[in-house]
C-alpha cells in the first residue's frame, strides 16, 4: 500500500471541506444579518401599507388634509335605512342629524378620539420637542465645550464623566418619574398669573402695572415640565455628540488663535465653535430623534388624550401672562395619542385608519430625523478632513 | 516683563472675566451631576417613605385578623379555580357529546322568548277564552272562541317563527349542521302552549336525552361545585366580621383628628347653639388609648378548628368528587381540562394543608418586624390594588416579568446581534457594509410605541394564527390562548436591543489590532477560523459589555411592555415549563406607565410605584456600571 505523501507545497490550495465550512459559516452569518433587516423592512412595510392609504387621497390635492388640520375628536359609526354602514365626526354628525331629522339611524357607536384629524398632537409634540431642543442645546454645547476646552484630568472631570455615562443608561420611565416628581408635583417653579393657587409655597409677588402675579405655585402637568423632562433625558447624547465635533476640530486651530493673543473665549468663539458648527447641528438632529419618539417621559409630566384647542388658542391673557400660560397648559403629543388609540380602546375596525395614519406619520417623522442626523453625519465627516 | 503678558480686565468677585465664562461652562457640566444626584433624591425620598407607611399597613392588617381571614379567601380561590375548570369542562363536553340537544334546548327558549315578546296579546286574550271557558265548559260561543283564541296563536306562532332569524335565536351556532333539527324544533314550537309555558315534547326529549347521557358527570361536577360549601360560608362570614373590624379601627384611629376637627370648625360657627352643638358632637367621639384588637378578634382565634374541619371535609367531599369524574370524553379539551384538575388536586390538598397549619399560627400580636415588612414587598406575591379588602405591594410578579421577558428578549437578540456584528465587521463585502451599518442603527429610530403597536395589531395576531398550525403543536407555550404574552413582547424587545448591541460589539471587533487577523490569516487559518478563534476571543469583553447595555436597555423599555406584554399581576406558571412564554404577565416599568396617572400624591401607592422606579434605577444604574467595569477590567488595546 503506498503511504500518502504529506504536501510539501505551501501555496496548494486548501481542502475544499474547509471551503465549504467557511462558505456555510459566512452564509449562516450573513442570514442573521439580513433576517434583522427584513424584520424592519416588514414593519416599514406593513404600517407603509396600511397607513398611506389614509393620508394620500386619488383626487386633487392627493393629500388627505383633514388628517393634518383636524384635532382627534370623537368617530359615530352607524347604518342608515339602507343598511350602509357610515362613518363619521362627532361634529358632522350633529350637523347631520339636524339636516336629515328623518333619517333612520341604526347601531350608532362612538369611539372617542378615532374621528378627525392629527393637528394636535403634531403640534404639541413639536412644542415639546421645540421647548426640550433650546434647553438641551443650550446645557449641552456649554457642558461639551467645558469638557472639551476647559477640563484637564481631575477627579470633577471624571465625576461629570460618570455622570453623564450613567445617566445614559437610566430607563425613560425613571426620567418620567423624576420629572412628575420634580417638575410637575414640587411647588416651587415660578409662573405668571392672574389667580394665585393655594399651593403657592414661597408666595405670589404682584407685578407693578398689571393685575398679575408671579407665583411660585409649580407647573403642573404642562408642556414645559414635559419639555424639560426630555431635556434631561436628551442631554446624555447631546454633550457626548457636541463634545466629537469639538473634539474634531484640530488643535493647531486653537494654538494658533491663542498664539495671536486671543483669549481663550475668544478662541473658542472665533476658532472652535464655527468649525463644529455643523457637528453641533448633527447632534441637535440626533437629539431630536431620541426626544421625539418618547412616550414614557411625557405620558405624565405633559401629555393629555383629549384637548379641543392648540396651546396658544387656549391661553389666557397678554404678554409675559400669555406666554406663561402657553407653557404651563398640558398637549397632546403623537406617541401618546398613538398609545390611547391603540391600547386603551377595543379592537375595532372603525379605529384602524386613525391607528395606523398616526402611526405612519409618526414613524415618517422620526424615522426622516433619524436619516438626516446619519446623512449629515457622514457628510460632515467626509468633508471636514484638516 | 511678565507683566506685559498679564491678561488685563476688571474682576468680579474676585475674579475676571474668563474666570466667570470657564465657570459658567463648568457649572453647566456639572449640572449633569445634580441631575443624576436630583433623580436619586427623589425617588429615595418618596420610595424611603413607602416603608413605615407599608409597616403600618401591614400592622393593621394582623391586628384587624384580615391577615388570618386572607389565608381562607386563598383557600376559597385556589378550590374555585378547580370548580371553574370541572364546570367548563363540563360545558365543552355537553358541546362535544349533545350539541345539538343543547342546542334545540337554548333555540327554544329564544323562541319563547320572542313568541311572547310579540304575542303578549295574543296570549291576553287566549288567557281570557281559556278562563271564561274553564268557568262555562258547555256554551258552545265561548267553546268556540276559545278555539279561535288557539287558532289565531297558531297561525300568529307559524309566522311568527317562519320569520325568525335563524342566527340570533341560535347565537351560538349550536345547530349549525343540523337543520334537521332546527325544522323539527320550529314545527315544534307551533304547538308550544304559551299559557301553561310548558316545553314542548320535542324539547323536553332533548332535555332528557341531554340529562341521561350527562348525568354522571353532572352529579360529579356538582358534588365537585357543592364541596367546598361549609368553607365558603365561613369564609364569608369572617371576611365580614374582619372588614368591620378595620373599618372600627380606621375609624377609631382617625377620631382624636376628627374631634379636633369639629372643635377647631365650632369656633367659626357664627351662633351659640351652633357652637354647642357642634362640641357636643365632638364630646361624642370616643377616643380610645388604644382599640381593643384582642377583644374584637377573639372570634377569630375560636374559629381555627371550625375552618379546620372545614378544610377536612372540603378535602373529603374533594377526593370522593374528583374520583368520580368521569375519564372517557368526546372533547379533547374538556379531557384537558379534567387531567388538570386531576393532576392538580393533591397539590391543593396539600397547599390546603399548608394553609390551614399557617393560619392557625395567627395571633393579632404576634410582632411584625421591619425587617418582615420589608420582605413582604421584595418578595410578595400579591400586587392588589384600589381593594376593599388590603391593598397588597409585592414586587416579585412585577421583577419576574420584567426579568422574562428581558431574558428571552436578549437569548433571541444576542445572536442575531453578534452575527451581524461580525459579517458586518469581517465577513461584508465593502458595498453590503456601506448600507447594512446605517440600517441596522435606522432600527433604533422606530419609536418603542409604533413597535407596541405593531405587536398589537399584527404580531399577536400572527403568532397566534402559527401557534394553531398542528404541525407546530410540539413548540413550548403552542398553541397559545392569548395574543399579547410574554414571547411577543420579548421577540419585539429583541429587536430593539440588535441596534444597541450591534453598535457596540461592532466597535468592540474594530478594536481588535490588525495584526491578530493578519496572523492568523498567515498561519493558514480560514476567514471563519480567524474570526471564531482570534477576533471574538480578543474582543469578548467588549462584547460583553455590549450585551449587557443591551440588557439595560431592554429592562428600561416601558412602551412595549405596556402594550404586548397582557398587563396581568400575577407571577407566570412555571409549572408549564417553556410554555410559560406564551402565557401574559406584568413588568416594572408597565406597572408604572399604567398605575402613576391614577393616583394622588402622597399614598401609599404612590410611594410604592417610586420604590419600583428606584428598584428600576438601582438595577439599570448596576448593568452600567458592571459594563464599564468589564470594559475596564479585560479591556485590550
Amino acid at each position: 500500500m503506498p503511504e500518502e505523501t504529506p504536501s510539501t507545497n505551501p501555496f496548494q490550495a486548501t481542502s475544499s471541506k474547509r471551503k465549504v465550512k467557511d462558505r456555510i459559516g459566512t452564509v449562516i452569518f450573513a442570514c442573521f444579518t439580513y433576517f434583522v433587516l427584513a424584520c424592519a423592512l416588514f414593519i416599514f412595510g406593513k404600517i407603509t401599507y396600511d397607513g398611506a392609504p389614509v393620508l394620500f387621497t386619488s383626487e386633487a390635492p392627493f393629500i388627505n388634509t383633514k388628517f393634518f388640520t383636524e384635532s382627534p375628536q370623537t368617530l359615530v359609526e352607524f347604518t342608515n335605512g339602507a343598511g350602509e354602514l357610515i362613518r363619521m365626526d362627532q361634529t358632522d354628525f350633529t350637523v347631520f342629524k339636524e339636516e336629515n331629522p328623518d333619517v333612520t339611524i341604526n347601531d350608532e357607536h362612538t369611539f372617542s378620539y378615532s374621528g378627525g384629524g392629527i393637528a394636535g398632537p403634531l403640534v404639541g409634540t413639536a412644542l415639546l420637542v421645540l421647548v426640550c431642543m433650546v434647553v438641551s442645546l443650550f446645557i449641552g454645547v456649554a457642558a461639551a465645550i467645558y469638557l472639551s476646552e476647559y477640563a484637564k484630568k481631575g477627579k470633577l472631570v471624571s465625576a461629570i464623566r460618570l455622570a453623564i455615562m450613567n445617566l445614559a443608561g437610566v430607563p425613560s420611565i425613571v426620567y418620567g418619574l423624576f420629572g412628575f416628581a420634580f417638575f410637575c408635583l414640587a411647588p416651587w417653579f415660578p409662573v405668571f398669573t392672574y389667580e394665585v393657587n393655594a399651593e403657592t409655597t414661597i408666595g405670589a409677588f404682584k407685578i407693578p402695572l398689571t393685575d398679575g402675579y408671579l407665583s411660585f405655585q409649580g407647573w403642573g402637568n404642562s408642556l414645559l415640565a414635559g419639555g424639560l423632562t426630555l431635556a434631561v433625558m436628551a442631554l446624555p447624547v447631546i454633550i457626548a455628540a457636541c463634545e466629537e465635533s469639538l473634539k474634531a476640530v484640530p488643535g493647531g486651530f486653537r494654538e494658533a488663535s491663542l498664539a495671536l493673543g486671543a483669549t481663550r473665549w475668544q478662541c473658542i468663539r472665533t476658532a472652535v465653535l464655527p468649525y463644529a458648527a455643523p457637528g453641533i447641528l448633527t447632534a441637535s438632529v440626533l437629539g431630536v430623534t431620541r426626544v421625539a419618539g418618547e412616550t414614557a417621559p411625557i405620558m405624565f409630566t405633559a401629555a393629555v388624550a383629549d384637548k379641543a384647542k392648540m396651546p396658544w388658542q387656549d391661553a389666557q391673557g397678554s404678554g409675559v401672562f400669555w406666554f406663561s400660560d402657553m407653557l404651563t397648559q398640558s398637549v397632546q403629543a403623537l406617541p401618546y395619542h398613538i398609545y390611547t388609540v391603540s391600547a386603551r380602546l377595543p379592537a375595532h375596525e372603525a379605529i384602524n385608519d386613525m391607528r395606523y395614519g398616526s402611526v405612519f406619520v409618526f414613524l415618517i417623522l422620526v424615522v426622516g430625523f433619524a436619516m438626516t442626523s446619519v446623512v449629515l453625519r457622514a457628510r460632515y465627516r467626509n468633508k471636514l478632513k484638516w | 516683563m511678565a507683566k506685559h503678558f498679564q491678561r488685563k480686565g476688571r474682576r468680579f468677585l474676585g475674579v475676571n472675566l474668563q474666570g466667570w465664562i470657564r465657570g459658567f461652562f463648568g457649572g453647566n457640566a456639572a449640572l449633569s451631576i445634580v441631575i443624576l444626584f436630583l433623580i436619586c433624591a427623589f425617588l429615595v425620598k418618596e420610595a424611603a417613605m413607602f416603608f413605615p407607611q407599608h409597616h403600618r399597613g401591614l400592622e393593621l392588617y394582623r391586628k384587624t385578623g384580615q391577615e388570618y381571614v386572607g389565608h381562607l379567601i386563598k383557600e376559597v380561590d385556589e378550590y374555585t379555580i378547580l370548580v371553574s375548570a370541572t364546570n367548563q369542562a363540563y360545558y365543552q363536553e355537553l358541546d362535544a357529546g349533545y350539541g345539538a340537544q343543547r342546542g334545540v334546548v337554548d333555540s327554544s327558549g329564544g323562541i319563547m322568548d320572542a313568541l311572547e315578546d310579540e304575542g303578549d296579546d295574543l296570549i291576553g286574550e287566549l288567557e281570557d277564552a281559556l278562563d271564561d271557558f274553564e268557568d262555562e265548559p258547555d256554551d258552545p260561543e265561548i267553546a268556540a272562541a276559545y278555539k279561535k283564541a288557539q287558532e289565531n296563536w297558531k297561525a300568529f306562532a307559524r309566522e311568527t317563527i317562519a320569520g325568525l332569524d335563524r342566527k340570533e335565536v341560535d347565537s351560538f351556532g349550536r345547530l349549525e349542521g343540523h337543520d334537521g333539527q332546527w325544522e323539527a324544533l320550529k314545527e315544534a314550537m307551533v304547538d308550544w302552549d304559551p299559557v301553561e309555558g310548558d316545553p314542548t315534547p320535542f324539547v323536553a326529549k332533548a332535555k332528557a336525552e341531554m340529562a341521561a347521557g350527562m348525568s354522571e358527570f353532572d352529579a360529579a361536577r356538582i358534588e365537585l361545585g357543592s364541596a367546598g360549601n361549609t368553607l365558603k360560608d365561613l369564609k364569608n362570614k369572617l371576611v365580614a366580621e374582619a372588614s368591620q373590624i378595620k373599618k372600627e379601627a380606621v375609624e377609631d384611629m382617625s377620631a382624636a383628628a376628627r374631634k379636633a376637627a369639629i372643635l377647631e370648625g365650632s369656633k367659626k360657627l357664627a351662633t351659640e347653639e351652633e357652637r354647642i352643638a357642634a362640641v357636643a358632637e365632638a364630646e361624642k367621639i370616643v377616643i380610645r388609648e388604644s382599640f381593643p384588637f384582642a377583644e374584637k378578634t377573639a372570634a377569630f382565634g375560636e374559629s381555627f378548628e371550625a375552618h379546620e374541619s372545614a378544610a377536612n371535609e372540603l378535602k373529603e367531599k374533594l377526593v370522593a368528587a374528583v374520583a368520580k369524574l368521569p375519564s372517557d370524553f368526546k372533547s379533547q379539551a374538556a379531557a384537558e381540562l379534567i387531567v388538570g384538575v386531576k393532576e392538580r388536586t393533591p397539590d391543593f390538598i396539600e397547599k390546603l394543608d399548608e394553609s390551614v397549619e399557617e393560619a392557625s399560627q395567627w395571633k393579632w400580636d404576634a410582632p411584625l418586624g421591619f425587617w418582615g415588612s420589608t420582605m413582604k414587598f421584595f418578595f410578595g406575591r400579591d400586587w392588589v390594588t384600589n381593594s376593599s379588602w388590603h391593598d397588597f405591594y409585592g414586587l416579585l410578579p412585577l421583577i419576574t416579568g420584567s426579568l422574562l421577558i428581558s431574558l428571552i428578549a436578549l437569548a433571541v437578540a444576542i445572536p442575531f446581534s453578534i452575527g451581524a456584528a461580525i459579517y458586518v465587521n469581517r465577513l461584508a463585502s465593502r458595498y453590503e457594509q456601506t448600507f447594512i451599518k446605517p440600517a441596522i442603527e435606522m432600527i433604533q429610530a422606530i419609536p418603542s410605541v409604533v413597535l407596541g403597536f405593531f405587536g398589537i395589531m399584527v404580531l399577536g395576531e400572527g403568532l397566534r394564527e402559527l401557534s394553531q398550525i398542528g404541525a407546530l403543536s410540539w413548540v413550548p407555550g403552542f398553541p397559545m390562548q392569548e395574543r399579547l404574552n410574554i414571547i411577543n413582547a420579548g421577540l419585539l424587545l429583541a429587536l430593539m436591543a440588535v441596534p444597541t448591541i450591534f453598535t457596540l460589539c461592532e466597535d468592540a471587533l474594530n478594536n481588535v489590532p490588525r495584526s491578530y487577523s493578519e496572523a492568523s490569516l498567515a498561519l493558514g487559518a480560514s476567514k471563519l477560523q480567524t474570526v471564531t478563534k482570534v477576533v471574538v476571543p480578543t474582543a469578548i469583553s467588549g462584547i460583553l459589555a455590549a450585551v449587557l447595555l443591551g440588557l439595560g436597555r431592554i429592562i428600561g423599555e416601558t412602551m412595549v411592555v405596556l402594550l404586548v406584554a397582557g398587563n396581568k399581576i400575577a407571577i407566570p406558571d412555571f409549572g408549564e415549563g417553556l410554555g410559560v412564554i406564551a402565557q401574559p404577565a406584568h413588568t416594572m416599568t408597565g406597572i408604572i406607565a399604567q398605575e402613576m396617572g391614577e393616583v394622588s400624591a402622597g399614598t401609599l401607592h404612590f410611594r410604592a410605584l417610586f420604590l419600583v422606579g428606584l428598584v428600576l434605577f438601582t438595577i439599570s444604574l448596576m448593568i452600567n456600571v458592571a459594563a464599564q467595569r468589564i470594559i475596564k477590567r479585560l479591556g485590550h488595546a
